[in-house]
């Protein structure tokens, strides 16, 4: 019959007026879902030690496309090298994966972190101490599974 | 108590009348209530705008399973407040090529087209700013104007989708007027006035409920599409379609005019859900409550219908537009004339 349609279709969206249940998430609150293999800001892995995973043989470094990564190491005695300095210009990075890939410490990961915003400059240039000093820092056996091994 | 209640409005005006006549010649105090009772009803239909907007962008929000806006004020509340005050914030641009003062005057002439048709809608008892005795026709002949202002606008914008939306306008507004017209001849016929006030009393039988719904079904659903229509709202909403003309025929207002074409719009809508209200769901009549209140629950909840369809249905195309005006709707509402003539003819031959 004539307008039987208009009708069904008034039922569905009135049941979706009633229902409480929103497919949106009311953001600053409620934090979206990230994947495993999300490819937020790259960040140093932590082990359940609380040491990192990094040995500071640079290949990040090379292996970054863009010379994001900034790195200065110097040898401690015992022939260990240490890393003195460590970042990322978080606004140069283009997010590809290289640096996690070629890591053969799997030292470092894509992060979950998406918000990268800053009042300056300088904010937008994660050092190792954003990692080291970040309150819920993570500790993890193995990075993020977004390289396969 | 409940007197008092029930009359608020017309013993406030009553009182400041004969406050003020006690040192104001007569005349002075006519002009001042009217200048206070239209300013009343101004900041009245600003907030009910205001309220229109508000909800109709929670509804669709929830129809779409969204949140909507809820962050300005406690549940986004005072979030048509921000909307104002940016437009009004906002510069007037006037284009290079325009016509001035058709640009210019169009807005005037959306505004109060959709001010002038609340002077015939009774809001409660006493409570109409002037009783017509044509008040319906009245009414149906102000919306009517509304097409002068899209056409001003389209025409004074020179932009071709201005003017294209200002043409189906046009052409909408006008095919539409015959069904709605139409639709509403049925009630008059029942109340044998088009007075607007008279329709209501005569919708006080059966203890109140007598509403004009029960006897012209036929006739307010006719009322209620083609008003959509002529609304220019969602289904109907060719001439600002966003994906085909971008917005129709105030593509180049911005700032204050803008927010003028916007009020005329809502005022319209609230306009044609008052009328609604009182020609078939018993305008102020009902139990317990006020009779203003009882007024614009009715009015809200037609307008929800509005709200409803908007979440509902996609836009109809300009042949099904025209179709559905001049081979379903005017041949219904022909026939519910002919059927309530016949009706009342019954009626008068049983009762007699």
């Amino acid at each position: 019959m004539l307008g039987t349609g208009i009708i069904k279709g008034l039922k569905v969206t009135f049941e979706h007026m009633i229902t409480i249940k929103k497919e949106t998430v009311s953001y600053p609150e409620e934090r979206v879902y990230t994947p495993p293999r999300f490819r937020g800001a790259p960040a140093w892995v932590f082990a359940p030690n609380g040491k990192a995973r990094c040995v500071g043989c640079g290949i990040c470094v090379m292996a970054c496309p863009h010379g994001v990564i900034e790195m200065r190491t110097s040898e401690a005695p015992g022939k260990i090298r240490m890393v003195d300095y460590y970042s990322i210009h978080i606004t140069r990075c283009l997010f590809c994966g290289l640096c996690v890939e070629g890591c053969p410490f799997r030292a470092i990961e894509m992060s979950d972190e998406f918000e990268l915003a800053g009042y300056q400059r300088n904010d937008l240039v994660y050092t190792l101490q954003d990692w080291l000093g970040k309150e819920d820092r993570e500790y993890r056996d193995e990075p993020r599974p977004q390289v396969a091994t | 108590m409940t007197h008092f209640i029930n009359d608020f409005f017309p013993i406030a005006v009553a009182f400041i009348k004969s406050v003020l006549s006690s040192f104001l010649p007569s005349w002075i105090v006519d002009i001042i209530t009217i200048v206070i009772s239209i300013s009343v009803f101004i900041m009245f239909a600003t907030i009910v705008v205001m309220s229109l907007v508000y909800f109709e962008r929670r509804v669709i929000a929830w129809i779409q399973d969204r949140v909507g806006p809820n962050r300005t004020g406690p549940e986004g509340v005072l979030q048509p407040i921000a909307d104002v005050i940016k437009l009004f914030a906002k510069e007037d641009i006037v284009p290079t090529n325009a016509d001035p003062i058709v640009f210019k005057l169009s807005t005037f002439v959306m505004v109060f087209s959709a001010l002038l048709v609340y002077t015939v809608i009774p809001f409660g008892p006493g409570m109409i700013i002037s009783d017509l005795n044509i008040g319906v026709l009245y009414a149906v002949a102000i919306t009517g104007l509304t097409a002068v202002g899209m056409l001003m606008a389209g025409w004074g914008s020179n932009n071709k989708y201005a003017l294209l939306g200002a043409m189906r306008a046009a052409a909408q507004v006008i095919s539409y007027e015959i069904p709605l017209v139409f639709s509403i001849i049925g009630v008059v016929m029942i109340t044998g006035s088009l007075s607007t006030v008279s329709i209501v009393h005569g919708q006080e039988a059966w203890g109140g409920w007598r509403w004009n719904i029960l006897l012209q079904p036929i006739g307010f659903v006719v009322y209620f599409i083609s008003a959509t229509a002529e609304l220019n709202r969602t289904p109907f909403d060719l001439m600002e379609a966003e994906s085909e003309i971008i917005a129709g025929y105030h593509i180049e207002y911005s700032g204050v005019r803008f927010a003028l074409f916007f009020l005329a719009e809502y005022l319209n809508a609230f306009a044609v859900a008052c009328l609604g209200a009182t020609l078939f769901f018993g305008g102020w009549l009902g139990p317990i409550l006020p009779p203003y209140v009882w007024f614009i629950i009715k009015a809200y909840a037609l307008f929800f219908i509005f709200y409803w369809l908007r979440g509902t249905l996609p836009r109809v195309r300009i042949d099904q537009l025209m179709s559905l005006a001049w081979k379903y709707l005017l041949p219904a509402a022909v026939a519910n004339v002919v059927l309530t003539g016949v009706g009342i003819w019954i009626y008068h031959a049983l009762t007699a």
